[in-house]
């Protein structure tokens, strides 16, 4: 048996997102995440294990700690870091996941659509499912129908953990996207998670893992509504110091 | 000089260089068991591991880090694993557009990489503790 080195070569220069991918990882420029989207309630017990796990074997990070990475050069930690990423604001988030990252100290990024709080409970899974969210309502939120966090519960999670701003409607971004969603999914949503949180939303989230740095005319709407960070499936980058 | 003579030329075993190729057609098996393993992950339900890049937009001079010190070293171990991942999935024409094969590639690296096989036997252990 042989490697066919020349067909390898020839793949991974076929893109130039591989060897960009190597190169950061050649550089020790990666940091680690675990995305979740649903928390049920049955799954408890495995989500405390690996939690329990990643903070006996790594750091949590903050959006401060990414700063001083970048700053620095340096990981300034002994562990190295790892993100939990809870994607799209749901209530269990809130009501399973978030005392489990309490109980062991730490920190999760929360990436929500910033306009799904305000669906009325009854609207919920409506919306979900016309934007590619949850397609059910689970059993313990039969009795209102909400599957969103409210908004206290966003403001209590952000006390102590990273809220992130998922577009606000959950909104796929193109490059024929009008300049009149951007505004509305990348500036106003940001403006709507911060007036209730009272603090300022650092990190913004494509969906389905596009790059900021390919999107030439989302760039004035990312400066204009002052993230930090935008993040893809593939890279984190940092946008404004 | 053919490449091969360049090679004794310079003083680097051409028999080590094969090996390390045939090697590496040996490994083929053990990838492509972790890119079957990706394709029964219910990423909906499931803590999904990834590694993603940094990059600095901000004209940041820094453009190679220093890690944790349990981190040291892996880098190009990673590198080169992310790279083998993105040939084997380009190679099964698992892959859609418009995503490139190193996205799949990096979540598989990522699965291979984060500890995660001493990790799932933890996980394992710590549910059955749980449920009894």
């Amino acid at each position: 048996m042989s490697f066919d080195l020349q067909a390898f070569a020839q793949s991974v220069t076929k893109d130039k997102r591989t060897m960009e991918m190597f190169r950061y990882l050649l550089n020790n420029s990666y940091i680690r995440v675990i995305n979740y989207h649903r928390t049920n309630k049955e799954d408890i017990p495995r989500f405390e294990a690996e939690i329990k796990y990643y903070a006996e074997h790594f750091s949590p990070v903050t959006v401060e700690d990414m700063d001083r990475f970048f700053d620095t050069g340096v990981w300034h930690k002994e562990r190295p870091g790892l993100i939990p990423a809870i994607f799209e604001g749901y209530r269990c988030h809130y009501d399973y996941m978030l005392p489990i990252l309490d109980k062991y100290n730490f920190t999760g990024w929360f990436y929500v659509p910033g306009f799904f709080m305000d669906v009325p409970y009854e609207e919920q899974l409506e919306f979900a499912q016309s934007h590619h969210l949850r397609t059910d309502i689970p059993e313990e939120y039969q009795h209102d129908k909400r599957i969103a966090m409210s908004w206290e519960e966003m403001e209590e999670i952000s006390r102590r953990h990273v809220i992130c701003c998922h577009t606000g409607s959950h909104f796929q971004i193109t490059k024929t996207t009008s300049d009149e969603d951007m505004q509305r999914e990348i500036v106003e949503s940001k403006r709507r998670i911060e007036s209730h949180i009272q603090k300022p939303v650092d990190v913004f989230c494509w969906l389905y893992g596009e790059e900021y740095s390919y999107y030439d005319r989302a760039h004035k709407f990312i400066e204009e509504a002052g993230y930090k960070y935008v993040v893809g499936n593939l890279k984190m980058e940092r946008v404004r110091k | 000089m053919s490449e091969k003579n360049l090679l004794e030329a310079s003083g680097i075993d051409v028999q080590d260089i094969e090996k390390f190729l045939e090697g590496l057609a040996g490994c083929e098996e053990s990838f492509m068991k972790v890119i079957e393993y990706c394709e029964t992950r219910v990423t909906a339900e499931e803590g999904i591991p990834a590694i993603i890049g940094l990059d600095d937009l901000t004209g940041g001079a820094k453009k190679t880090f220093t890690p944790a010190p349990a981190d040291e070293g892996l880098g190009l171990i990673q590198g080169l694993a992310a790279l083998i991942f993105a040939y084997y999935y380009d190679k099964s024409g698992k892959v859609e557009d418009p995503y490139p094969a190193i996205a799949p590639a990096m979540s598989a690296m990522a699965e291979k990489f984060f500890r995660i096989a001493p990790y799932r036997e933890v996980v394992k252990d710590f549910v059955k503790e749980e449920q009894k």
